[in-house]
């Protein structure tokens, strides 16, 4: 069986900017502008960037919750572009979503039992009691008592709704979860358990992990690989070690420097001269960016050019 | 009084329908003139209410101080307790001696008034100047938060600007009446890293000009190892550990810190390592 697990080739999502009663386009959001990466199995890739440089856009559209412009989605060894939406949804098994906001991606209506269950009735996995009993056994998996599964999402902290999330992402099996900024809104010491729990589900059932978030420092201690977005663009990507500990964009470096170090010794007060802000990734219609020159700088290691 | 504020057995409570919470819980502290003291805590630990008693400001969302004082020096023979002062000595001090940002700049600015009038009316306010020398001062206030081309963005409203810029509005507007405490309430949570880089070394660098003592209230450790000269540690209303960084983070007292402290990403960490690697859990 290959090892690879998801291959994006050349994925384009542009957004439509309307005005007007006409509904006239008048501009084009380029979110995600050409962008290809391997993932493989049992791996961690995370795409890191600052806000609207396109990587939950890009996270999205590898799921096809948002239709892409153009590019090839290869996974599993099926080209997703090609499926029916019958196919698709049996796809859908295999690849799961966890989100930001724990608050908002639970339905407030639901026990958290019914919602752990919903994707296994959905993609008919389990029924009866074998459901009831594959609910508690992912509750204990992530470190929750069975007994909650009647309890309703207001009912638990945020750490704990991101439990819940991750219990529901995981029921069906999946080879891949897109964590969308998923320990973000966390306090610190949960988001430490919360990683923690995520790399031994890695571990345990080989899951591949398509993290997306901005913090630089979390990044470093979950990833395998590592790409870094601007503009809609992967401007540098590479194993973990190659662009932590060489990295070759300047933007990565502007990234890197800007994180604030834990450590007193280390931390550096900045001169604070700088005043600049992030272009918009908004261009006129009908304007077609240049696609991706990337340099491989060493081995499995690229930059780009433009 | 040799400190610049004093806050002893300070208590703020909130009356639900559950009861007292006791969001703070008879916590002391000092802050000396010109220092930056950092009190960092997870959610609900009680650092921003504490943050706002320090200006009463609790009483806007139902809290109400239950006890202790809050001693501040106004002068080197005046000192006052914020606690028991009469409302028009709190507004004398509100954005005049000690000034507070937040950290979502765009619900905190005016969205019907352009920035400069929102800056200069507080200075109106306060320095009991003129429109016109009020206006020149708002100009100079732009200026040293480093907004590009002051005079024409006085005139533009909060959302012409981008987060980044909103909260060096904010800044601009705290600061001039130059207090001698500024409170930041997570003033770069909100913002991009690279932007909050920007921010609070321009924050850092109006300290050294203005010299200003800052209380500076955050989750964040990396943002405490770069501008604490003190930490206080706080957790579910009460202060658990104090003290100098160097001394926090590399040799923390209590099981709280050290579990705060091992579970913070310390970018760095990895050199060398092969494979991810899980947090240390204590």
């Amino acid at each position: 069986m290959s090892n690879r697990l998801l291959e994006v080739k050349n994925l384009v999502t542009h957004f439509n900017i309307t005005n007007g009663i006409f509904g006239r386009t008048t501009g084009v959001v380029h979110a995600v502008d050409d962008v290809s990466f391997v993932l493989n199995r049992a791996e961690t890739l995370s795409i890191v960037g600052e806000s609207g440089c396109g990587k939950s856009t890009t996270g999205r559209s590898i799921l096809k919750l948002i239709p892409m412009k153009s590019g090839k989605i290869i996974f599993m060894n099926e080209d997703t572009s090609s499926l029916s939406s019958t196919e698709m949804q049996k796809m859908r098994v295999n690849m799961q979503m966890i989100f930001q906001d724990p608050f908002s991606s639970l339905n407030p209506r639901l026990t958290i039992g019914s919602a752990i269950a919903e994707p296994l009735k959905r993609h008919k996995l389990f029924s009866g009691k074998d459901l009831k009993d594959k609910v508690n056994e992912l509750l204990v998996r992530v470190g929750l008592l069975p007994e909650n599964a009647n309890r309703y999402p207001h009912e638990f902290s945020g750490g704990q709704r991101q439990r819940i999330c991750i219990a529901r992402a995981l029921g069906p099996k999946p080879a891949l979860i897109v964590a969308d900024e998923a320990v973000s809104a966390l306090d610190v010491t949960i988001q430490a358990q919360i990683i923690n729990l995520m790399m031994d589900l890695q571990d345990e059932f080989e899951i591949s992990f398509l993290f997306i978030s901005h913090d630089m420092a979390v990044v470093e201690r979950i990833s395998h690989k590592v790409a870094v977005m601007y503009l809609g663009r992967i401007v540098e990507i590479g194993s973990r070690i190659q662009v932590f500990e060489n990295p070759s964009h300047p933007y990565t470096n502007k990234l890197l420097n800007a994180v604030p170090v834990a450590d007193p010794n280390v931390a550096r007060k900045s001169d604070g001269l700088l005043n600049d802000e992030v272009p918009s990734p908004i261009k006129p219609v009908g304007y077609s960016t240049p696609p991706v020159k990337m340099e491989e700088v060493e081995m499995g290691h690229f930059v780009s050019l433009n | 009084m040799e400190n610049l504020l004093e806050a002893n057995n300070l208590s703020v409570y909130f009356d639900s329908d559950d009861g007292v919470i006791k969001a703070v819980d008879g916590i002391s502290f000092k802050i000396k003139h010109g220092e930056t003291l950092a009190l960092v805590g997870e959610s609900g630990s009680g650092k921003s209410v504490s943050a706002m008693s320090l200006m009463r400001l609790n009483e806007i969302t139902n809290g109400y101080i239950a006890s202790g004082s809050i001693k501040f020096s106004l002068s080197k023979n005046e000192t006052v307790d914020i606690v028991t002062i009469k409302d028009d000595g709190l507004q004398k001090i509100r954005g005049n001696e000690i000034s507070m940002i937040f950290q979502e700049p765009t619900t905190s600015l005016n969205p019907v008034l352009t920035i400069g009038k929102q800056i200069s009316e507080s200075i109106e306010l306060h320095q009991k100047l003129n429109k016109e020398d009020a206006k020149k001062k708002t100009v100079e206030m732009l200026n040293l938060v480093r907004i590009p081309e002051p005079e024409k963005q006085y005139k533009q409203y909060p959302h012409h600007f981008s987060g980044g810029m909103r909260q060096r509005v904010m800044i601009a507007m705290a600061l001039s009446c130059r207090p001698k405490l500024l409170i930041a309430d997570e003033p770069t949570t909100a913002l991009d890293v690279t932007i909050q880089s920007q921010i609070l070394s321009l924050i850092n660098n109006l300290q050294n000009q203005l010299g200003m003592a800052i209380l500076f209230i955050t989750h964040d450790m990396g943002i405490v190892a770069e501008v604490a000269d003190r930490v206080i540690v706080m957790l579910n209303g009460k202060i658990v550990e104090e003290g100098l960084p160097k001394q926090i983070f590399h040799n923390p007292g209590e099981e709280y810190t050290k579990r705060l402290i091992n579970a913070v990403p310390k970018i760095g960490s990895m050199r060398g390592k092969k494979n991810p690697e899980k947090f240390f859990e204590i």
